[in-house]
C-alpha cells in the first residue's frame, strides 16, 4: 500500500513538472512571438509611411485578382457584404460569390439585388468539387459572378472558385466579412515586393456594433456584448502578437479563412482545399509549405497586419463554444495529417520549430491542461504542493496573461489605433484583467471539448447565427 | 526648495523604498517551504506586475500623445490650408510671401505639402513646390541617415516637391544597399522626361530579384518609347539575367515598340527560357503581323504549356481563317488554359460559326465555346 501511495505521489509530482514545463514553454513562445511582433510591426509601420498606395495601384502593374466569397445561408448579410466588395479600391478584380447550396433565400436575394442572369464560364482547373447548378453574372456589375452549387462545405465552395478563377491571384474570404477599401492593394503588396510569395494573410477584426455605410465602416467601437468584447482582445492578441510574430520568424502556419490572398497556380499545384477537415484554411497553408519544401522551391508565406477584414463574431457562449470546438478539431486534423513534418529537419524551421509548437502546445495542450488541473488539485489536497506555491503559480499565470494582453493593446496603439474612443482603450485594459476569471477557463473547456471531438472523429461545422450589420441611418432609410 | 533639501528628500525616498524592499525580501524566509522556485515565482510576479503597470501607463501616455499630436496637426493643417488656398488663387505673376513655419513643424509641413501636391498639376503644383523649396535641402541631407523606410519616404517627397532640382541625391540613393531605398529611387528616376536614366537603372535591375516582374516592367515602361532601343539591346543580351530580359520584353510590349517583334522573333528562334519566350509571344500578339505565322504555327506544338498558350493567343491576332484547324486541335489540349486560348483565337480569326457549332455539340470543351460566345455577345 505504501509503495502504491509513493508511486502515486511520484506520478503526481512528475506530471506536475510536465504541466509546469508546458506552462513555461507555452509562455516562452508567447513572449517570443510578442517580442518579434513588436519589432516587425514597428518596421512595418515605418515601411507603410514610405509606400504610396495610389501610386502602387496606378503604376506598379498590380495583378488582377478574384475574390471568392463562399456563402451558405447568408441571407442576413450577403447583399451588404457583396456591395462592399464591389466598392473596393483596386484596379482590376472580379468577385466570385459561391452559393454553397444555401437553404435560405441567399440565392434569391443575390439574383434580385444584383440583377443576375445566367452566363457561361469555363472551368480552368479540375479540382474535385460538388456539382455546379448554375453560373450567373450581374447585368450592371460585369465583375460580379455568382456560382450556384450543391452543398459541399466551405472548402468545396472555394475549390469551385479555384476551378473558375482566371486571375493569377485569388482572395479567399467569408461572404459575411467586410473588407476595408484599400485591403486588396495592401494584401497584394507582398506579391509585388517578393515574387516568391505564394500566400499572404490579412488581419481579422470584429465588426459587432460598428456602423456600416455603403459598404464602408463609418463608426468603429467595441461591441456591447461581453463575449464579443473578449473576442476583440483575443483577436488583437492572436493577430498582432501571434501571427505577426510567427510571420517575423518566417513560420506562418495559419492564414485565416476569412481573409487570405493566394497564388492560384500554387494552390492548384497542391490540389486546392481539403474537403475532409474543418481546418481547411490551415491545411492549405501547411500543404503549401510542405509542397515547396519537399521540392526545394523558393516561396514566401507572410502575414500583413493592415489589410483588414471585419467580421461578425459569436455573441453567445453556445455559438462561440461551437466555433472554438471546430477550431480545435481543425487544428488536430491538420497537424495529424501532416505529422510527417513534425521535428523533421527536411522541413526546416517549419518542421523543427513552428510545427512542434502547434503540435505539442496548441494541439496537445488541452490534453496536458485538463489532467494538469485535476492532478494539480489532487496534489494540493494531498499536501504535496503548498498553497503558497499554488497561489504564486496562479498569480504568475494571471499577471503574465494580463501583461501579454496589454502588450497587444500597446501594439495596436503603436500602429493602427482602430479604436479611437479612450473609453474603449480603458475597456480593453479592464477586459485584459477580467478575462482571466471565467472567459479563459471557458476557452480551455471548449478546446478540451474540441480535442475530444477530434479524437471521436466528430464532423461538421456547427451552426453559426448572424444578426447582420448595423447600418448608418441614411443607409437604412433607403 | 534648495538643492540640499532636495537631495535630503531624495535620500529619504530612496531609504523608504529600500526599507520596503528589505521588509519584502525578509518575509521570504518566513514563508513555508521557501525554495529557489518560490523566490523566482515571486520575483517574476513582481517583475510582471511592474511591467504591466509600465505598459498600461505607457499605452495611456501614448494615447494622450497621439491625441495631442493629432489635434496639433489638424490645427496646423487648418491654418496652412487657408494660406495655401490663398497662394493658389493668386495670379501667375503675383508674388506671395514665404509661409512662416516654425523649425519643429517643418517636417510635418513638407509632408502636408506632399499630400497636397499629389492632387495637383501644372501651375498649382509649381506653387506648392515653391512653398516647399526652403525646406527641401534639409530633407535631401536626411537621405543619408535614418532608417531605410524613412529615407524611401523622403525620396518620394523630394521627387514630388523637388524634382529635378534634387536629382543628384536621388541618383546616389540608387546605389544604396537597402532595397526599399533603391527601389524608391529607381521608380523616381524612371521618368519619361529623363530617358538617359535607363543606363542608371538597367545595371541595378538585377538587384531587384525579389520584386514582381509586373512591378519592374511597369517601372521601365513609364520612361516611354525613347528607351526602346536600349530595352531591345537588353532583351537580346544573353549576358543579362533572364528576369532583366523578361522585364525589358514586357516593357517593350507595354510601350508598343514597333521594332520589338523582330527582337522577339530572334529570342524565340533561339528557344530561350519558356517565360522569356512567353513574354516575346505577347509582343507578337500585340504587334505581330502575318509574316510571324510560320514561327507561331511551329510554337503551338511546343511541349511547354505556357508557350502553347501564348503562341495560340498570338496566332489569334495575326492568323488567318485557314489556321482554324490548328486552333481546333488546341481545343483538345490537356491544358484548360491552352483550350481557352484556342477558343478565343478561333473567335479572333472570325471563325464564329465553328465556335457556335462547337458550343452546340457534345464536345468536352463545348462549354469553353459557350463562354467565349457569351463574352463576345454579352449576357
Amino acid at each position: 500500500m505504501t509503495i502504491f501511495v509513493r508511486l502515486l505521489e511520484i506520478l503526481l509530482e512528475s506530471f506536475n513538472y510536465v504541466v509546469l514545463a508546458y506552462f513555461l514553454l507555452l509562455n516562452f513562445f508567447y513572449l517570443l512571438t510578442t517580442i518579434f511582433a513588436f519589432f516587425s510591426l514597428r518596421s512595418y509601420a515605418r515601411r507603410m509611411e514610405a509606400v504610396d498606395l495610389q501610386s502602387l495601384m496606378a503604376k506598379a502593374g498590380v495583378p488582377p485578382v478574384t475574390l471568392f466569397a463562399p456563402a451558405y445561408n447568408e441571407e442576413a448579410t450577403c447583399v451588404e457584404s457583396i456591395r462592399a466588395l464591389l466598392a473596393l479600391n483596386y484596379p482590376e478584380y472580379e468577385v466570385l460569390v459561391i452559393n454553397d447550396g444555401s437553404k435560405d433565400s441567399t440565392m434569391e436575394q443575390l439574383i434580385n439585388a444584383f440583377e443576375l442572369k445566367p452566363a457561361a464560364r469555363y472551368k480552368v482547373a479540375e479540382i474535385d468539387a460538388a456539382a455546379v447548378r448554375g453560373i450567373y453574372r450581374s447585368e450592371y456589375q460585369p465583375n460580379l459572378w455568382v456560382i450556384d452549387k450543391e452543398n459541399g462545405g466551405k472548402a468545396d465552395a472555394l475549390n469551385v472558385g479555384i476551378n473558375y478563377c482566371r486571375t493569377p491571384l485569388f482572395c479567399a474570404m467569408d461572404a459575411d466579412s467586410i473588407l476595408e477599401r484599400d485591403a486588396l492593394i495592401r494584401i497584394v503588396r507582398p506579391f509585388l515586393e517578393d515574387a516568391h510569395t505564394v500566400a499572404a494573410g490579412g488581419i481579422i477584426r470584429i465588426v459587432n456594433d460598428c456602423t456600416l455605410q455603403r459598404g464602408t465602416l463609418t463608426k468603429i467601437r467595441l461591441p456591447k456584448n461581453i463575449w464579443a468584447k473578449f473576442q476583440v482582445l483575443e483577436y488583437l492578441r492572436a493577430f498582432l502578437s501571434g501571427r505577426m510574430g510567427w510571420s517575423a520568424l518566417k513560420s506562418t502556419l495559419i492564414i485565416s479563412g476569412a481573409f487570405g490572398m493566394f497564388k492560384r497556380s500554387a494552390v492548384v499545384a497542391v490540389g486546392g482545399y481539403a474537403h475532409d477537415t474543418v481546418g481547411e484554411d490551415m491545411e492549405l497553408v501547411v500543404k503549401l509549405h510542405r509542397y515547396h519544401l519537399e521540392r526545394k522551391l523558393p516561396y514566401t508565406i507572410s502575414f500583413v497586419p493592415d489589410p483588414v477584414a471585419w467580421t461578425e463574431c459569436p455573441e453567445s457562449t453556445k455559438i462561440l463554444g461551437r466555433q472554438r470546438d471546430r477550431w480545435q478539431r481543425g487544428l488536430f486534423e491538420v497537424l495529424s495529417r501532416h505529422r510527417v513534418m513534425l521535428l523533421n529537419p527536411k522541413y526546416g524551421r517549419i518542421g523543427m520549430f513552428a510545427f512542434p509548437y502547434f503540435y505539442f502546445l496548441e494541439m496537445l495542450g488541452p490534453a496536458i491542461e485538463m489532467p494538469g488541473y485535476i492532478t494539480f488539485l489532487i496534489a494540493v489536497i494531498w499536501g504535496s504542493i503548498s498553497y503558497t506555491y499554488m497561489a504564486a503559480f496562479f498569480v504568475v499565470a494571471f499577471v503574465f496573461g494580463v501583461t501579454l494582453s496589454l502588450f497587444s493593446v500597446a501594439l495596436e496603439e503603436l500602429t493602427f489605433r482602430r479604436y479611437p474612443r479612450t473609453r474603449d482603450l480603458f475597456q480593453l485594459f479592464f477586459l485584459a484583467i477580467i478575462e482571466n476569471f471565467g472567459y479563459r477557463q471557458l476557452t480551455i473547456y471548449w478546446r478540451i471539448h474540441g480535442f475530444i471531438s477530434a479524437l471521436r472523429k466528430v464532423e461538421g461545422w456547427g451552426k453559426m447565427e448572424r444578426k447582420g450589420f448595423a447600418t448608418a441611418p441614411e443607409e437604412s432609410s433607403k | 526648495m534648495n538643492s540640499e533639501q532636495f537631495v535630503k528628500y531624495l535620500k529619504q525616498v530612496i531609504a523608504f523604498i529600500k526599507g520596503l524592499g528589505d521588509e519584502f525580501f525578509s518575509n521570504f524566509e518566513k514563508l513555508p517551504r521557501l525554495e529557489m522556485a518560490m523566490q523566482i515565482l515571486i520575483l517574476t510576479v513582481v517583475f510582471l506586475f511592474v511591467l504591466t503597470i509600465i505598459i498600461a501607463v505607457g499605452v495611456v501616455l501614448l494615447r494622450m500623445k497621439n491625441n495631442l499630436i493629432s489635434k496639433k496637426y489638424s490645427r496646423l493643417e487648418k491654418s496652412w490650408e487657408g494660406q495655401i488656398m490663398e497662394a493658389l488663387s493668386r495670379d501667375e505673376d503675383e508674388d506671395f510671401p514665404d509661409m512662416e513655419i516654425s523649425r519643429r513643424d517643418r517636417d510635418f509641413f513638407v509632408q502636408y505639402l506632399y499630400r497636397f501636391a499629389s492632387r495637383l498639376r501644372g501651375q498649382e503644383l509649381q506653387i506648392i513646390k515653391d512653398l516647399a523649396q526652403p525646406y527641401l535641402a534639409i530633407l535631401a541631407k536626411k537621405l543619408k541617415r535614418g532608417y531605410p523606410e524613412l529615407r524611401a519616404r523622403n525620396i518620394n517627397i523630394l521627387a514630388t516637391l523637388g524634382f529635378p532640382e534634387f536629382i543628384v541625391p536621388i541618383i546616389d540613393a540608387l546605389k544604396e544597399d537597402a532595397p526599399i531605398v533603391k527601389m524608391a529611387a529607381a521608380r523616381i528616376l524612371a521618368h519619361k522626361d529623363y530617358p538617359h536614366h535607363i543606363d542608371l537603372i538597367l545595371p541595378e535591375l538585377s538587384h531587384f530579384d525579389e520584386w514582381s516582374m509586373n512591378f519592374l516592367s511597369s517601372m521601365l515602361s513609364e520612361m516611354g518609347p525613347s528607351i526602346a532601343p536600349r530595352l531591345r539591346e537588353e532583351l537580346l543580351n544573353h549576358e543579362a539575367s533572364v528576369r532583366v530580359r523578361i522585364a525589358a520584353a514586357e516593357a517593350l510590349r507595354q510601350i508598343g515598340d514597333l521594332a520589338a517583334p523582330d527582337a522577339a522573333v530572334t529570342v524565340l528562334e533561339t528557344g530561350d527560357d519558356p517565360e522569356l519566350s512567353a513574354t516575346c509571344l505577347k509582343i507578337l500578339r500585340d504587334m505581330g503581323t502575318p509574316r510571324h505565322r510560320p514561327l507561331l504555327l511551329d510554337l503551338v506544338g511546343s511541349p511547354e504549356e505556357i508557350i502553347r498558350i501564348h503562341a495560340l493567343s498570338a496566332l489569334g491576332s495575326v492568323g488567318l481563317e485557314s489556321d482554324a484547324t490548328i486552333m481546333l486541335k488546341g481545343l483538345d489540349d490537356p491544358s484548360s488554359w491552352v483550350a481557352l486560348q484556342a477558343a478565343r483565337a478561333l473567335h479572333q480569326i472570325k471563325s464564329t460559326q465553328l465556335l457556335e457549332e462547337l458550343a452546340a455539340s457534345d464536345h468536352f470543351r463545348a462549354s469553353i465555346a459557350q463562354q467565349i460566345l457569351t463574352e463576345v455577345n454579352g449576357l
